[in-house]
């Protein structure tokens, strides 16, 4: 009897483990082509959803089910807004927004690099010193620093920029400071790169040199409190790459022969090895999961990570220049000339 | 003893003038550190892209360079945009922006003063260079380290401006000027002969005397930012927004005039000491 006692008991104890610690089994992701189109046609109103793209000195928009595209040649530089495009000449230092039915909206008069973050429309000085932000061909901000802007990253809400100084400073939607910080530690100050969380709580910082860091920095109160760092072991004299998905929970940043992952909920990171450079990182919602595209001259690797960092699908492809975007459930690829829809299904 | 502690001084003071090297030919000199720009002032001495080689100023280590304008959807990898930092024994860097790069620093992290860093661009945007001082946190004006330019022409002072009841009133002998506070404003420029050509530039500092009393003084020495404004500072801080509110036309300082006869003077000099002055007489009213 109390064998069938101690028999019972420890079933209900494998029972109970495996209800309060599910195992988690690796989905058995693969990439399904679903359309491809060709990147061809002259300006048009796109009526779907649709994913801008810049493929060696072409831009244009196709839409996600793949019916519809447009392209056009770049002069010297394109900015891709959500309803129209900036598509200039450096020798005429005006930028002529153009809408999608090919109507001109507005010229501003500005001889500096206009560029767009999360569809916010930016235009950096000639000598790297200012920033002014236009809406609607207005200038609603512009701020003039007495040190080299270095990196730039920007939500809906805010802006950070990371200067040679070795400061960094988080701008709020009107251009005002609103956190000013150099990290410091190291031989040299100079910050390397940063990059905020589309909701505006993480703030991710490479800086200086002997050692080079990386920190991470939380909002609390109303400020930013560093809660993570670690130094890197290959140092770069140059801005490098970072990604925070947009499910705001992880950051991913460029390294030699691979690239590291920092979980913001564990303070903790992680190098994955790969052969390639990384160039772009998505939260794809429909799956949990995320997309990691990394490559060098002619070639590229696309690789899907769960949220434990495992890989679970890891595809090699020829080609230069490569665009990799995403959207749910779908990692939409621009090369030679043509758009590829791959959906990623279990 | 005496000749060769005056030898001693002299050679050393020679090497750590002449050790810097101008970084590209002064011959496609374009405007002087303090020139105003994008209501700003430049930090540095920019050069007309032509083409020309440009070297380190002295031998130093790569701690920053950007050979792509990589910002949100900004990609661009023309010459432009470009940008390369040194760091230098003596707690100060030198910055290029602008250039042609033939990916050398990609392969080292030091560079001597021989090895070419690459060629002014063709486009639109000038080499420009800049020296920043680590210690001060400043840009500090790269001609006060740099070999002469052994210029031995005068700045011009063309003409004086005083700022009072909202308006410029340009100063001429015996000129009635009503007593009380107004600002001065100097038409003012350096002249360089470059390449046989006569150039003119921004003078180096102002000097302003009423009635023998020095009242405003400042020099295109270095460029400082305290609380987020930037400054002018040499012989004094001047905010450049106060600087520039000329227009093209040089602040010289705020004044306050009484009545009777006054004499204002203008003392302006180029970085190599060059001084050229100006005085006038004005009758001032209650």
């Amino acid at each position: 009897m109390p064998d069938k006692k101690i028999i019972i008991l420890s079933i209900l104890i494998v029972v109970l483990f495996f209800l309060l610690f599910p195992l988690k089994f690796s989905s058995n992701l693969s990439f399904r082509a679903k359309k491809a189109i060709k990147l061809t046609g002259n300006l048009k109103n796109i009526s779907n959803d649709k994913i801008p793209f810049i493929y060696k000195n072409k831009a244009g928009f196709f839409s996600i089910e793949m019916d519809e595209a447009w392209v056009m040649k770049i002069n010297d530089g394109v900015v891709l807004l959500n309803n129209g495009f900036i598509n200039y000449s450096r020798s005429s230092g005006q930028l002529d927004f153009i809408n999608f039915n090919g109507e001109l909206e507005y010229s501003i008069i500005n001889n500096g690099y206009p560029f767009s973050i999360e569809d916010r429309l930016f235009i950096i000085s000639r000598d790297r010193k200012s920033l002014s932000e236009y809406v609607n061909g207005d200038q609603i901000w512009t701020r003039t620093f007495n040190y080299i802007i270095t990196d730039i990253d920007a939500n809906k809400q805010s802006v950070i920029l990371g200067f040679m100084n070795g400061y960094f400073e988080v701008l709020t939607r009107s251009g005002d400071s609103f956190y000013v910080y150099e990290p410091g530690g190291s031989r040299l100050s100079i910050i390397y790169g940063c990059n905020i969380s589309d909701d505006g709580k993480y703030l991710a910082i490479i800086s200086g040199l002997s050692p080079q860091r990386f920190s991470l920095y939380e909002l609390k109160n109303y400020e930013y409190k560093p809660v993570f760092a670690m130094n890197l072991e290959k140092e770069f004299r140059k801005t490098v790459k970072m990604k925070i998905p947009s499910d705001n929970k992880i950051v991913l940043i460029e390294g030699d022969e691979g690239f590291y992952v920092v979980d913001f909920d564990s303070k903790s990171s992680k190098f994955i090895k790969s052969d390639y450079k990384l160039i772009n990182a998505r939260y794809m919602k429909g799956h949990d999961v995320y997309m990691v595209h990394t490559g060098a001259v002619n070639f590229n690797n696309v690789r899907i990570l769960a949220r434990d960092f495992k890989t679970l699908l890891s595809k090699d492809f020829f080609g230069d220049d490569v665009q990799v975007s995403t959207g749910d459930d779908s990692v939409f690829i621009v090369i030679d000339d043509s758009a590829l829809r791959l959906d990623l299904t279990e | 003893m005496k000749k060769f502690t005056i030898l001693f001084v002299f050679s050393i003071l020679s090497f750590s003038l002449y050790s810097y090297q101008w970084p590209t030919s002064k011959d496609f000199l374009l405007s002087f550190f303090g020139t105003p720009k994008n209501n700003c002032l430049s930090d540095g001495i920019e050069f007309t892209s032509d083409n020309q080689a440009i070297y380190p100023l002295a031998d130093g280590e790569i701690v920053y360079y950007q050979d792509e304008l990589i910002f949100g959807d900004l990609d661009y990898r023309g010459d432009e945009g470009n940008i390369l930092v040194l760091n230098h024994i003596g707690e100060f860097k030198s910055i290029y922006r602008n250039f042609t790069t033939n990916n050398l620093f990609n392969m080292s992290d030091n560079l001597k003063k021989e090895e070419m860093i690459g060629v002014s661009g063709n486009q639109n945007d000038n080499f420009i260079f800049s020296i920043y001082d680590d210690k001060r946190k400043s840009y500090i004006n790269p001609q006060q380290i740099l070999p002469f330019l052994q210029d031995e022409r005068k700045p011009i002072i063309d003409s004086v401006y005083l700022d009072y009841e909202d308006s410029l009133h340009k100063l001429s002998y015996n000129l009635s000027v009503p007593a009380g506070a107004s600002t001065i404003y100097v038409n003012t420029w350096d002249v360089v002969k470059i390449n046989n050509n006569f150039k003119k530039f921004t003078p180096f500092s102002i000097n302003v005397f009423v009635d023998g009393l020095e009242l405003y003084t400042s020099s295109f020495s270095s460029l400082v930012e305290i609380d987020n404004k930037i400054f002018v500072s040499g012989a004094s801080d001047t905010p450049v927004d106060t600087i520039i509110s000329g227009g093209e036309l040089l602040y010289g300082g705020n004044i306050f005039l009484t009545k009777g006869n006054s004499i204002i003077e203008i003392v302006v000099k180029d970085i190599d000491g060059n001084e050229a002055s100006k005085s006038y007489s004005v009758l001032v009213n209650k």
